[in-house]
């Protein structure tokens, strides 16, 4: 019994200090600060000077192009993507939550024709560290707390700064 | 003393099954599941729901005088999943919303359940089937006009720090 406290209290203190080790607090908000949207029929030039840089654009269109005589056409329609996400940690990943919003601007021949700022989902872990895996000559200790049941890898957040706005892909370096 | 050991293997059996998560909820994908009604400009959509998850056009001509597509759908995808104590209790549970888009207007749309799943004492990914299906991150499906490498197979090896699995 004295052998199960001691080990009990070693694991109590192994979850403390990879708590600890892991990040204690953390708050991070990135992405246009600016949320108020712009209406219908405002110039895509207002969009820039209102929110900056666009973490995307979608071209809604295939540009033509003539490669006899160079010719090439224009798309004039086209989406300006704004992502914002945020998260905070306490004791590393003991209580951590994220969040997602956007904006999108609909351009059509540079007129704004729609856009808003939305909500795109949230996540919340309790207990989240993870410690590894100890292995002991009485069996085998899986220690990697916590994690989402589903990737977060969508398009627009992390691996995104390419014009199609999908994550980098992995090349298993 | 075999009680002991007994007691021994026992409490590293609970914390092993315990260990690989704890509690954890999300719910990624637009958080405005209301649709927008046929007839409404295309515009209405992205006041609606936001950046979309894939645009597919639709045999739209490539000639100079055309700018833009007349025909595509938008597709935003919702996924959420749920965690009790790692692998004691694991759901999941996706919808999509269409729209068909042409000639600016939203021709018609929805937004339609797509499956779950559950499972006691195991993980999800250990299941039957995969879970990793087109639009989610996992799966190679058509990559659609927008791209897509996020919302592919890339996706699941990529995982943006969150896939921490089981």
């Amino acid at each position: 019994m004295k052998k199960i406290a001691l080990i009990s209290a070693f694991l109590a203190t192994l979850t403390a200090f990879s708590a600890l080790t892991s990040g204690c607090i953390s708050n991070t908000r990135y992405g246009t600060e600016i949320i108020e949207t712009l209406t219908e029929g405002s110039s895509e030039g207002e969009v820039i000077a209102k929110h900056g840089a666009p973490d995307n654009i979608v071209y809604l269109g295939t540009p033509y192009y003539n490669p006899s005589n160079g010719e090439r056409g224009e798309v004039d329609k086209y989406l300006f993507e704004y992502r914002i996400g945020g998260g905070s940690t306490l004791l590393g990943l003991f209580l951590a939550d994220d969040v997602f919003k956007n904006i999108c601007y609909l351009i059509d021949n540079g007129r704004v024709a729609g856009g808003g700022f939305v909500g795109e989902g949230h996540g919340e872990i309790l207990l989240g560290n993870d410690m590894g895996v100890i292995r002991t000559p009485l069996g085998t200790l899986d220690l990697r707390f916590g994690g989402f049941l589903h990737p977060k890898a969508r398009a627009g957040y992390g691996g995104d700064g390419n014009p199609n706005g999908g994550a980098q892909i992995y090349d298993g370096k | 003393m075999i009680r002991k050991f007994c007691l021994l293997l026992g409490a590293l059996a609970l914390a092993s099954a315990t260990a690989a998560g704890c509690i954890s909820h999300h719910v990624y994908g637009t958080d405005g599941t209301t649709v927008v009604g046929p007839g409404q400009p295309e515009g209405a959509i992205y006041t609606m729901h936001g950046c979309p998850d894939q645009i597919i056009e639709l045999g739209n001509p490539n000639d100079p005088g055309t700018k833009h597509w007349n025909k595509y759908i938008v597709v935003y995808r919702i996924g959420e999943g749920h965690k009790i104590l790692g692998t004691i209790h694991q759901s999941d549970r996706f919808s999509n919303i269409a729209y068909l888009v042409e000639d600016g207007k939203v021709v018609n749309g929805n937004h339609i359940p797509e499956g779950s799943g559950s499972t006691i004492l195991m993980a999800l990914q250990d299941a039957m089937h995969g879970r990793v299906r087109a639009g989610y991150g996992g799966d190679a499906g058509y990559s659609g006009s927008y791209g897509q490498q996020g919302r592919r197979g890339s996706a699941i090896t990529n995982q943006n720090n969150r896939e921490m699995l089981r």
